[in-house]
């Protein structure tokens, strides 16, 4: 099955790095869910959002991202935040 | 005779004293030195994403925004100067306020105005010392910079570059910076910042943080993206991230140079010491034997005229 390249950084480091099945950010106007596949998109993430990933292996887990925006493209997904903690 | 050896012991001390202090601090440089390359490598990443993505709103959209370009000559212009808060760092300091000289002079042969932003002390001191005013400063990380500052100083740029000409506002912004190409060379660097040139990402990756690749995934021959909420919006919010993102880039690059600078100065200053202590070692004992040989002479003088 295809995972997600995922990468979650800050303005100060990579927070998380690795391949994930499912993640779903909040962004300006409500909640987005993304398998891989997705088709590419550029979106805005609301202020002070949470930010659920399912690992392809393990727990799945929360974080919360503040002033970050998303990328998804050919099942690359990259969060950029100004700060973010796993 | 006795006072002149008295002379080269206190010195012989002193500049020993002085090595000491040499060392320890270019060791406590050469610490640090890695710890700056290790945060720009680190802040690599985002800086990275954020470039890609500004690049590809730009190249997809033909949104014109007015941190991209605006039309009009350019008459008035901020230079961000920036240097060390501490001297003891060779001609580091120095170098970057010739290169900014150079700068000014040119854009006021243009007919330009000019406003100085300043990062450091020495640049105050050098700006204050000759009456020049500047508009703002900051002071006090020159070596450790955070990304407070650099958003501190992008809000200030940004306040005055959004505010048109008329009411005083300036045109173009450019950055003078000390490149921290390796641990043996850094270079005085001007770049222009604002307004951005989205060219393409790759010439972008290569200026925005040497040594931090982008990767070959980008975003070429690709499908459309889709913009949530909408292509304007992101572009608004990325671009004052992203001129954020290169100014901390240029600090970090400062704050590397700067250290490197430090260290290769402590470097000669401890081996001049060195050398000095070895001179008057020398001339400390051409001063005892000298002594012994005219006491010698004197007893044998006594000597003589009671034989006599």
């Amino acid at each position: 099955m295809a995972v997600l390249n995922v990468e979650v950084v800050s303005r100060e480091s990579v927070v998380w790095r690795g391949e994930a099945s499912y993640i779903r950010a909040r962004t300006a106007d409500g909640e987005m869910g993304i398998l891989p596949g997705h088709v590419p998109t550029m979106a805005l993430l609301a202020e002070d959002g949470e930010l659920v990933i399912d690992p392809a292996e393990g727990e799945r887990m929360t974080t919360r991202v503040h002033e970050g925006f998303l990328t998804v493209s050919n099942d690359r997904v990259t969060v950029a935040a100004k700060s973010a903690d796993i | 005779m006795g006072a002149q050896i008295r002379v080269y012991r206190q010195k012989i001390k002193s500049t020993s004293s002085m090595k000491k202090i040499f060392k320890a601090m270019e060791m406590i440089a050469t610490s640090r030195i890695n710890r700056a390359r290790q945060r720009s490598n680190a802040a690599g990443p985002y800086a990275n994403a954020l470039t890609r993505a500004v690049t590809a709103v730009a190249s997809q959209t033909s949104i014109s925004h007015p941190l991209i370009n605006r039309g009009g000559e350019s008459r008035r212009s901020a230079v961000l100067v920036v240097t060390s808060d501490r001297g003891l760092a060779g001609s580091y300091s120095a170098n970057v306020l010739k290169k900014a000289e150079g700068l000014i002079e040119r854009l006021r042969r243009e007919g330009r105005e000019v406003e100085l932003f300043l990062v450091g002390r020495k640049a105050q001191q050098y700006f204050e010392f000759r009456d020049r005013p500047y508009e703002q400063l900051w002071t006090g990380n020159t070596d450790n910079p955070d990304v407070e500052t650099a958003t501190s100083i992008r809000d200030a740029l940004l306040g005055r570059f959004e505010v048109p000409y008329e009411e005083g506002g300036v045109d173009d912004m450019h950055v003078v910076y000390t490149e921290f190409l390796s641990m043996v060379s850094q270079e005085p660097k001007i770049l222009r910042m604002l307004p951005l040139q989205v060219v393409e990402a790759r010439d972008l990756g290569e200026e925005i943080l040497p040594g931090t690749e982008l990767e070959s995934a980008d975003y070429e021959n690709e499908a459309l993206f889709e913009f949530e909420p909408s292509a304007e919006d992101v572009l608004d919010a990325l671009l004052p991230r992203y001129v954020a993102t290169r100014i901390y880039a240029c600090l970090l690059q400062a704050a590397a140079s700067e250290l490197a600078s430090r260290q290769r100065a402590m470097k000669s200053a401890g081996d001049n010491a060195d050398e000095l202590v070895k001179k008057y070692t020398r001339l400390m004992n051409t001063a005892r034997q000298a002594e012994i040989t005219q006491e010698l002479s004197e007893i044998v003088a006594g000597a003589d005229s009671l034989a006599s």
